[in-house]
């Protein structure tokens, strides 16, 4: 008897509500552990489920949510599992497993221990729900989920690191920088609502189109029913616009970037396991639609292609050391949309996979860094740390090679499968897709080189002299992690090197698989090539570095702006919005102005008697007096006036 | 025998007399003693008004208002104490505010 599918959102889920509701039960690091805890064991039941699992998907019911929406269409909330879910979920919590470890080392000493944790299980916890789910519905209320965590981590330092610190300057500069880190949260939040938008739109579209949301349901009645194509196309696209707000996509990807103001694990978590991959996963889940509407798969290809382009371009002459891993999750995005556009499901799913391992090892890694050298970020104050950190310069160099494609390293196999397949459909795509190739090769040795090798140059900067090496706890994800970034690439070694695509076959099962049609001698040619590419990217950013030339690396302040993307939403979307509101804001206050002094002359004729309420008894006495006096004297008058 | 009309002039003198009493007086003992001297002008009319008519009801009346008077003073005498100990004072202007 396989473990219920529902427990594997539920573990975590419980994580989150202990360490939410009972923080005081969890002294110290033990916060920490019990959240690790409940993620391995929903790792465990991940690897059961996976091992276990039979050709036909699994699907288990819960119970019943949206009854007759209409045309008895019942929804339910159910779990799916098929080989592609079964992936993903393997990849959300084992990746998820080692980022959780290595953060109650690099959170230990944060006062908020407990409640991060709290979070992060209820980041894994959403994420499973929207690989699992086998209902829109229920995916969308995952995706809403991961949009809340992502939130909840990114704003985690809202108030700054130095901002409880005795110091006033050091305060007033923790309090700045918490309002950025705000500022991120609410961008990435504000992003993540437009996706929705469309995801939401998509869904009525596809209710209307077909009367189900179910998704195996909806793969059936997908070949029996048949709609205007245009419908297909529109309700895609409005699929793609939600997933393009999920993973940093051109236009919506100035988040990303801006997310790295969260915890580095919560970075390594959104940017390798979780949320970003979601773009992803929903297009490759909705394949069977996007077979149908050939140009919305076209829109997919275009928009990762050129994001893939964009991300590379951003990230030449980046300074930040996290923020040159995120523009590389912006341009590895790019890729895996490039793949599932141009119909190579599997490619783009094994991308993702690899890009889980590397990238988080990166981003862990550029943590440990972060941590030795006391919260710099900046590369230019860094260098030779390989003479300070031995082990983590190792692990960084296997990320360096396996996402710059170099052989045996996992990022040459998926990124080849990738180039193979634009090459087949869309050749300009490709040619993208190369450049593409030698950019990140050279921004990841500039990365590289200007950490690792070098002098060591921030010692003034910095005020650490001689920065350590990380502890165990952090060794032990780094370790794992950098293994598989090495190893994994051989789960899908292609025809023509003698492999049989193993991957492949087994995702085959739940995803349908490109045709291969071009011949070996062509794939050779095209392998060689891209290999040829990244190690020029590496050596030309070695060359660069021996000239000393790397601290602003090309195209200079184009590249360090992000090509002004942001700048161009502040003119062309904030600037608008703030006029709008400062006029409504003007409006509302003279509004309220207006009333507020109708109030206050309402009440004026009321403290006139109040004026009354003295308190001097003989004032009291004197009215008294007064009173009965008219009363009497009215009464005499009157009996005059009778003549009584 | 007296005539009705100069128990009732007198009721009336001592009643205005009270009043200002009630009227000028800063210390609360003192509109106390004032407020007693009313009741009383009042308890001469009720008892001339008896006599004048031959019925009891007034002197009744007039057992009643001293009781009153009594209970009052009783009561009266107690919060004039405690608002001593509290203030140190009796003068009702200064009491104006009741916040302690």
């Amino acid at each position: 008897m396989l473990p219920l599918l529902f427990l594997l959102p539920l573990l975590p889920l419980m994580g989150f509500a202990l360490l939410m509701l009972f923080p005081r039960l969890f002294p110290e690091k033990s916060g920490g552990w019990v959240a690790t805890a409940f993620i391995g064991t929903a790792f465990v039941i991940a690897v059961v489920r996976y091992l276990g699992q039979t050709d036909t998907p699994a699907q288990e019911t819960l119970w019943t949510w949206l009854p007759n929406m209409a045309l008895n269409a019942n929804l339910s909330v159910g779990f799916y599992l098929d080989q592609l879910s079964a992936l993903m979920a393997l990849i959300i919590t084992g990746i998820g497993f080692l980022i959780h470890l290595y953060s109650i080392s690099y959170m230990s000493h944060d006062p908020k221990f407990t409640r991060f944790f709290a979070f992060l299980n209820f980041f894994v916890a959403m994420m499973l729900i929207l690989v699992l789910a086998d209902s829109y519905p229920l995916m969308f209320v995952g995706w809403e989920g991961v949009g809340m965590a992502s939130y909840l981590l990114i704003g985690f330092w809202f108030s700054g690191r130095g901002s409880e610190s005795s110091d006033k300057d050091l305060r007033a500069v923790g309090e700045k920088e918490g309002v950025n880190n705000s500022n991120a949260a609410r961008k990435a939040f504000i992003m993540n609502r437009i996706g929705d938008l469309g995801f939401m739109l998509g869904m009525f579209l596809l209710y209307k189109l077909y009367g189900t949301l179910s998704i195996p349901e909806l793969a059936t009645r997908v070949e029996g029913v048949s709609v205007a194509t245009a419908g297909v196309e529109l309700a895609c696209l409005f699929l793609l616009v939600g997933a393009i707000g999920k993973s940093g996509q051109l236009p919506l990807t100035t988040w990303l970037p801006d997310a790295m103001a969260g915890p580095t694990p919560v970075s390594a978590l959104i940017h390798a396991a979780t949320m970003v991959t979601a773009g992803v996963y929903l297009i490759t889940r909705s394949h069977f639609l996007y077979e149908l509407a050939p140009n919305a798969s076209l829109w997919v290809a275009w928009v990762g292609g050129l994001t893939a382009l964009y991300g590379a371009l951003a990230a030449l002459n980046q300074h930040d050391i996290k923020k040159i891993l995120a523009f590389s999750t912006v341009s590895q995005l790019g890729y895996m949309f490039l793949a599932v556009g141009v119909g190579a499901y599997s490619a783009g799913v094994f991308h993702l996979l690899s890009h889980a391992f590397f990238k988080a090892l990166l981003f862990l890694a550029a943590g440990a860094v972060i941590h030795a050298l006391h919260d710099e970020q900046d590369v230019r104050r860094m260098g030779g740390m390989r003479k300070f950190m031995p082990f983590t310069h190792i692990v960084s160099a296997i990320g360096v090679l396996a996402i710059s494609g170099i052989p045996i390293w996992s990022g040459f196999f998926s990124k080849d499968a990738i180039l193979a397949a634009a090459f087949e459909t869309q050749p300009a795509l490709y040619a993208i897709g190369l450049i593409v190739a030698l950019l990140t090769a050279f921004y990841m040795g500039r990365w590289y080189f200007l950490v690792w090798r070098g002098e060591y140059r921030g010692a003034e900067a910095t005020g650490v002299v001689h920065p350590h090496e990380a502890d165990t706890i952090t060794k032990i994800p780094l370790g794992i992690l950098a293994a598989g970034a090495t190893l994994i690439g051989f789960l899908n070694i292609p025809t023509f090197l003698g492999g049989g695509h193993a991957f492949d076959t087994y995702l085959g099962r739940a995803i349908p698989q490109e045709a291969h049609e071009i011949s070996a001698s062509t794939e050779w040619t095209l392998t060689v090539l891209a290999v040829v590419v990244g190690v020029a990217g590496l050596a030309w950013a070695y060359a660069a570095h021996r000239a000393s030339k790397l601290d602003n690396g090309p195209l200079g302040q184009f590249s360090a702006s992000a090509l002004y993307l942001d700048n161009v939403y502040d003119g062309l979307v904030a600037a608008p919005s703030k006029a709008i509101a400062g006029a409504l804001d003007t409006v509302d206050r003279g509004t309220d102005g207006l009333i507020g002094s109708i109030a206050s002359n309402a009440a004026a004729p009321g403290a006139l008697f109040t004026m009354w309420q003295s308190g001097f008894v003989r004032a009291y006495a004197v009215s008294m007096l007064l009173g009965t006096a008219g009363i009497i004297g009215y009464w005499a008058l009157k009996m005059v006036g009778s003549g009584a | 025998m007296v005539p009705t009309s100069y128990y009732i002039a007198l009721s009336g003198i001592l009643f205005a007399l009270g009043m200002i009493g009630v009227l000028t007086r800063r210390t609360a003992i003192m509109v106390f003693l004032s407020v007693e001297l009313m009741l009383n002008a009042s308890n001469i009319a009720l008892v001339a008004f008896a006599r004048s008519w031959g019925d009891l009801t007034g002197q009744t009346a007039v057992f009643i208002v001293m009781t009153l008077a009594a209970a009052e003073v009783a009561i009266g005498l107690a919060i004039i104490v405690a608002i001593f100990r509290k203030r140190e004072t009796t003068n009702v202007d200064d009491l104006a505010a009741m916040k302690g």
